[in-house]
C-alpha cells in the first residue's frame, strides 16, 4: 500500500474510529457511574435538567436496592419507557426503600413499571407536581404496590394522567387520585381489583380511596359495589 | 339470565360543604360495607381549604 493509499484508508476509517471511541467512552462513563447496575444508594442519581433522552442512555439494567429518593427529580426525560427500551435495559424499583420524589417535578409523560414493593411509606410525591407546576405524566405502565405501601401526595397534581394499571395488594388508606380526572376505565378498575378484601379477612374498620367525579362517573356501580363489599369506601373529591 | 341486585350507599355533602371522616375528604362518599354515615361529618369548603393549606405548608417543611 502506498503512503497515499494508507492515508486515504485512515481518512475513510476516521468516522468509524471516532464512533468506536465515543462508544468506548460512553460505556466507560456508565460503568463508572452505575457500576454493575445494582445500586444501594441512588438518591437524586438522575435528578436535574441535564438528564434527557439524549443523555440518559444506560448500558445496563438499573436495580435499586436502597434509597432512590429524588431519582429522576426535575429531569428532562419525556419518555422514560422509550429511553429504556431503546437501550435494551430495565429499571427495577421493587427493592428501592425510598421513592420520595423519585419521578416528581420533571417532564415525564411516559413511565415504565414502577414497583413500590419495598418503599413502604417513603412514597411522598413520587409522581406528583405542584400547584404552580402540574405533573406532565400521561402514562404509567404499571404501579405495583405492597400491603405495606402507604401514599403521601404520591399522585398530587397528576392532572394529565390517563393510564396507570395498579397491581399487587392495596391495604392502606391514603391513595388519592382525585387530581387525575382523565384516568381510563381500565386503570380505575385495576384499583378496585387490588383492594384488599378486608371482609373476607375478617378485618374491622374501613379504608378509603379518593377519586375525582369524572373517575366516579366512569366506574360502574358494579365495580363500586365490589369495592364496598371488600370493605372500602370511595371518596369523590 | 342472571339477576343481580347492586346496593350502594352514597352520602352527598350539602352545598358549600365537604364530607370528612377525619382523614379523608369528599363531596360524595360511597360507603364500604362496614362504613356508616355516623363516621362522616360535614365541614365547610372554607374549613377544608384551610386544612389543605396547612397540609401543604407542613409538607413543604
Amino acid at each position: 500500500m502506498s503512503v497515499a493509499e494508507k492515508l486515504t484508508a485512515v481518512a475513510e476509517n476516521m468516522p468509524k474510529v471516532f464512533e468506536a471511541g465515543k462508544d468506548a467512552e460512553h460505556n466507560a462513563f456508565w460503568d463508572s457511574f452505575v457500576g454493575n447496575g445494582t445500586l444501594s444508594y441512588a438518591t437524586y442519581l438522575f435528578a436535574g435538567g441535564g438528564w434527557s433522552s439524549r443523555t440518559f442512555r444506560p448500558t445496563k439494567n438499573l436495580i435499586f436496592t436502597g434509597s432512590a429518593m429524588g431519582l429522576f427529580r426535575e429531569s428532562n426525560i419525556a419518555n422514560l419507557k422509550e429511553c429504556l427500551d431503546s437501550c435494551g435495559v430495565i429499571l427495577d424499583t421493587s427493592q428501592a426503600t425510598s421513592l420520595n420524589y423519585a419521578f416528581a417535578y420533571g417532564r415525564f409523560k411516559y413511565l415504565p413499571k414502577v414497583s413500590m414493593l419495598s418503599a413502604k411509606s417513603n412514597t411522598q410525591s413520587t409522581f406528583g407536581g405542584t400547584s404552580s407546576s402540574a405533573a406532565t405524566l400521561i402514562w404509567i405502565d404499571e404501579v405495583e404496590v405492597a400491603e405495606t405501601s402507604t401514599f403521601s401526595k404520591s399522585f398530587d397534581y397528576c392532572t394529565d394522567l390517563e393510564h396507570a394499571i395498579f397491581t399487587g395488594v392495596l391495604a392502606t388508606n391514603g391513595l388519592d387520585l382525585h387530581w387525575s380526572t382523565k384516568l381510563d376505565v381500565e386503570s380505575l378498575e385495576s384499583i378496585v381489583n387490588i383492594l384488599q378484601d378486608r371482609v373476607a379477612l375478617g378485618l374491622s374498620g374501613t379504608l378509603t380511596v379518593t377519586i375525582s367525579p369524572e373517575s366516579s362517573a366512569k366506574l360502574s356501580d358494579a365495580k363500586k359495589a365490589e369495592a364496598s363489599q371488600k370493605g372500602w369506601t370511595f371518596a369523590i373529591l | 339470565m342472571i339477576e343481580t341486585t347492586i346496593t350502594l350507599r352514597k352520602l352527598t355533602a350539602s352545598a358549600g360543604h365537604i364530607l370528612t371522616n377525619g382523614d379523608v375528604y369528599g363531596k360524595e362518599v360511597y360507603l364500604g360495607v362496614n362504613d356508616s354515615a355516623e363516621n362522616w361529618r360535614e365541614i365547610t369548603d372554607a374549613e377544608y381549604a384551610e386544612i389543605v393549606k396547612e397540609q401543604n405548608e407542613s409538607a413543604d417543611e
